[in-house]
């Protein structure tokens, strides 16, 4: 039975886009308040369906890092896809995919100036 | 009934008490002492350091100042000008005497939309800290003789501010649809709401979009939701770099309707970038400090610096600013990034996020993008592209904003593109303008609907 989360009870009014990392680290606080942490939903049997309404306009990379960045690394893409499933608009969807790439990205500071 | 003489003795009395105490107040108000006997016997209360400066004012009035503006106040076009007009004028208002302003944008031929809110917020602090003394200063001053510049002023600027109506010109020094042409936008926030960010990038975004709409365009809902995420990625940038949640960004957008031209600015006051990233928490100023020692064995840059500010530049303060600021600007750099395995281990990459996407959406050739931030100014207009080289073990790509021909970090950027600044400015903007290539827009009306 997979776990539900409707975004929208946490949403702050006015909000029409979910924006910045400290935001994004804000929500995964307030989801494991509800009884919804991601750090142990990564871990779980079930799949977690995350319901983002159609309000929302757009989620940024920040936000979705603020918010899955360790459940990425620690599950991998295929992991992370087979694990969470997250209903959007088609935008938000298709944003997805590079976002994840995004989290995996590893380079250390020194390796990306080359120092 | 009659007065009796003792009671006549006692309005006399009281009389004179209230003559000399008159007197003894006008002294100290004119700046004269008195035994503090004196002040008891008399009840004068302590002066107010400025009853001095209020009673001239009141009597004689305050003297006018002309400020003239630049012909070219804009960081991206003029900025050691620009820069030093801040810096004289900020001298001059923080002077412990007031004066009213007589500003002067008779010769001002161009007026970038960042650098109309610094001296606005100039004016406005130096009215308000007179005011709150209960010393009014008066604000007067001449218009343009380029319209665009009186339009913006109207619409945008400090006349819009101090609630100056359009009736007091001529019509021949704006353009009646003034307020059409030059449609604008501001909103602020600080990091206490986390939320805020988003609000006013959506409120940003719509805003460009409604200006485009009177145009009969419409942005794609691709690009909308892409201009969103990049402009809560810089304003993200913005509230983390300054270092105090009071802190407030101030997001600004500016439409042309003749040009199309999107002007927008993110401006915020606290650390800066340098700061941020030479401070001993931070996770990147080992590496940063290495790559510098590398940059600045190659004598070119400085030596050009030099000649540029004379022997001053050779003392003056943390001259290695700009080139740690090209650095921070790179994909994956961060003060805050933290090894693999731990929570923001991602960091870095919004402000090249920002940069990339802009690129991607301006039309060839229009995009004049700026980061100040401390003693460093940096041009971007994308002579220099955005590259991407295979980084690490795993040959991740990333990418690379050098400022030269190279196109490495490893040798100098272009002293044109990357500035020093002898003067600091508090805090970080980035700010630009660019026009929306069609490929991005609908036609959405057809004429007269």
């Amino acid at each position: 039975m997979p776990t539900t989360i409707e975004l929208s009870r946490f949403l702050a009014s006015n909000e029409k886009a979910l924006v910045g990392r400290d935001n994004g680290e804000s929500y995964k606080k307030k989801l494991a308040a509800a009884g919804y942490d991601i750090d142990v939903l990564e871990k779980a049997a079930d799949k977690t369906v995350l319901i983002i309404p159609a309000e929302i306009l757009t989620m940024n990379k920040s936000f979705f890092l603020g918010l899955f960045e360790l459940a990425v690394q620690h599950l991998g893409a295929a992991g992370f896809s087979q694990k969470f499933e997250i209903r959007a608009s088609d935008y938000i969807v298709e944003k997805i995919p590079d976002y994840v790439q995004a989290a995996l990205l590893r380079a250390s500071q020194r390796d990306i100036l080359g120092a | 009934m009659m007065a009796t003489p003792r009671l006549l003795r006692k309005i006399e009395r009281k009389r004179f008490f209230r003559r000399i105490r008159s007197r003894l107040k006008r002294r100290l108000r004119r700046g004269g002492r008195l035994r503090a006997a004196a002040k008891t016997k008399y009840r004068l209360k302590p002066v107010d350091p400025y009853d001095r400066i209020r009673f001239r004012a009141h009597h004689k009035g305050l003297e006018f100042r002309i400020v003239k503006i630049l012909e070219n106040l804009s960081y991206f076009e003029n900025p050691f000008e620009t820069s030093v007009f801040f810096e004289s004028l900020q001298v001059a208002l923080s002077k412990t005497t007031p004066f009213n302003l007589d500003i002067s944008h008779k010769t001002t031929k161009r007026l970038g939309l960042a650098e109309s809110f610094l001296f606005d917020q100039l004016i406005k602090q130096h009215k308000a800290r007179w005011d709150a003394r209960r010393i009014p200063v008066g604000v007067k001053g001449t218009i343009s003789d380029v319209k665009d510049v009186n339009n913006f002023l109207l619409s945008f600027g400090l006349l819009k501010e101090l609630g100056i109506p359009p009736a007091k010109f001529a019509a021949t020094h704006l353009d009646p649809d003034y307020e059409k042409k030059f449609v604008t936008h501001k909103s602020q926030g600080s990091s206490q709401q986390s939320t805020q960010k988003g609000i006013a990038s959506v409120a940003l975004i719509e805003y460009f979009d409604n200006c485009l709409r009177v145009n009969g365009f419409q942005m794609i809902p691709k690009a909308k939701g892409d201009l969103i995420n990049a402009m809560g990625e810089i304003i993200g940038n913005a509230e983390e770099h300054s270092g105090n949640p009071n802190n407030e960004w101030h997001a600004l957008g500016c439409y042309n309707k003749d040009t199309h031209r999107c002007d927008f600015a993110i401006i915020n006051y606290g650390r800066t970038i340098f700061e941020t990233l030479s401070d001993k928490q931070s996770t990147a100023v080992d590496v940063v400090k290495d790559i510098e020692t590398v940059l600045l064995a190659q004598k070119e840059w400085y030596e050009k610096l030099t000649k540029l500010f004379g022997d001053k530049f050779k003392f003056a303060p943390h001259q290695e600013e700009p080139l740690w600021n090209v650095m921070a600007l790179q994909d994956g750099i961060s003060s805050k990034r933290t090894a693999g395995g731990a929570v923001g281990n991602t960091r870095g990459q919004g402000l090249m996020d920002f940069l990339g996407f802009i690129d991607g959406i301006k039309t060839e050739g229009t995009a004049e993008l700026f980061l100040l931030s401390g003693h460093s100014l940096i041009k971007i207009d994308y002579e220099y592209p955005i590259a991407k080289h295979a980084v690490g073990p795993n040959k991740e790509m990333r990418r690379f904003l050098a400022f030269n021909k190279q196109g490495d970090l490893h040798y100098l950027p272009d002293n044109e593109k990357v500035i020093y600044l002898r003067q600091k400015f508090p805090g970080t903007i980035l700010a630009g303008s660019f026009n929306i290539d069609q490929l991005y827009l609908t036609k959405k009306f057809a004429k007269g609907t």
